[in-house]
């Protein structure tokens, strides 16, 4: 049985609104962890300091975007992927959208 | 010469973290952020952010440790909801942390989120260049 080791801890602050927290465990492949990686990557609203957006794949889910936040933390969209690198790729897509829309 | 730990401000460009955090992920390569570094896109990014009011909030922290954001926008003579909503965007980009009093208020007393002394921005070289060829 494997370590569980963290491979991703970072965070960068975009601008003067917007931060983002990433986070990865490597852990043992089951079920709920098909490939051994458990993440959680985080668009913060610096100016109210609550997540805008969440990309994570706890259980019963696999990856999925809490799109609704900080409103409604039940609103999940689940990705249409497995792996944690596609899961990133769409984290930041989104947030890329949401720059555009916040720079008007 | 100050006494004290450091809390260093680097810059990178948002393109490049985003790069080199998903070829780190891909390798499964651990890419750990130092606890004593906030990393930002750019200089300019970082001005917009730290006011000199924020710069006059984490001194006062220092100096007078205040027991609530209330007690913090007394001393520095400020209103509370704007004070408040410095706090609250000091802790996001983690300058300082917000920790409950105890007290039947439900306070919270800002805090160094470590026990640094100093701001240490570390500015990105700046680059330029003559173009000799045009001026001849």
């Amino acid at each position: 049985m494997s370590a569980i080791r963290i491979i991703l801890d970072e965070k960068f602050a975009i601008n003067n609104r917007f931060r983002v927290v990433l986070y990865a465990l490597r852990v043992p492949v089951s079920e709920k962890f098909p490939n051994g990686i458990k993440a959680k990557f985080v668009l913060i609203d610096v100016q109210g300091n609550f997540p805008k957006l969440l990309v994570n794949n706890h259980e019963p889910f696999g990856f999925h975007m809490h799109t609704a936040l900080p409103e409604d933390k039940d609103v999940r969209v689940e990705l249409p992927v497995i792996d944690h690198n596609a899961a990133l790729a769409l984290f930041y897509k989104e947030v890329e959208r949401i720059l555009k829309n916040d720079q008007g | 010469m100050i006494k004290g730990k450091s809390l260093y401000i680097r810059f990178e460009r948002w393109d490049n973290f985003k790069a080199r955090t998903q070829a780190a992920l891909k390798a499964r390569k651990p890419s750990i952020g130092e606890k004593n570094t906030i990393l930002f896109n750019s200089v300019v990014d970082y001005q917009k952010f730290m006011t000199e009011q924020k710069i006059a909030i984490l001194a006062t922290i220092i100096s007078q440790k205040p027991t609530s954001i209330y007690h913090l926008a007394q001393v520095l003579d400020r209103d509370f909801g704007n004070v408040q909503r410095d706090c609250t965007a000091l802790e996001a980009m983690g300058f300082i942390t917000l920790e409950e009093s105890g007290d039947t208020k439900g306070s919270k007393a800002p805090k160094l989120s470590f026990n640094y002394r100093r701001i240490v921005i570390e500015m990105p070289t700046v680059t330029y260049s003559h173009e000799l060829g045009e001026a001849a």
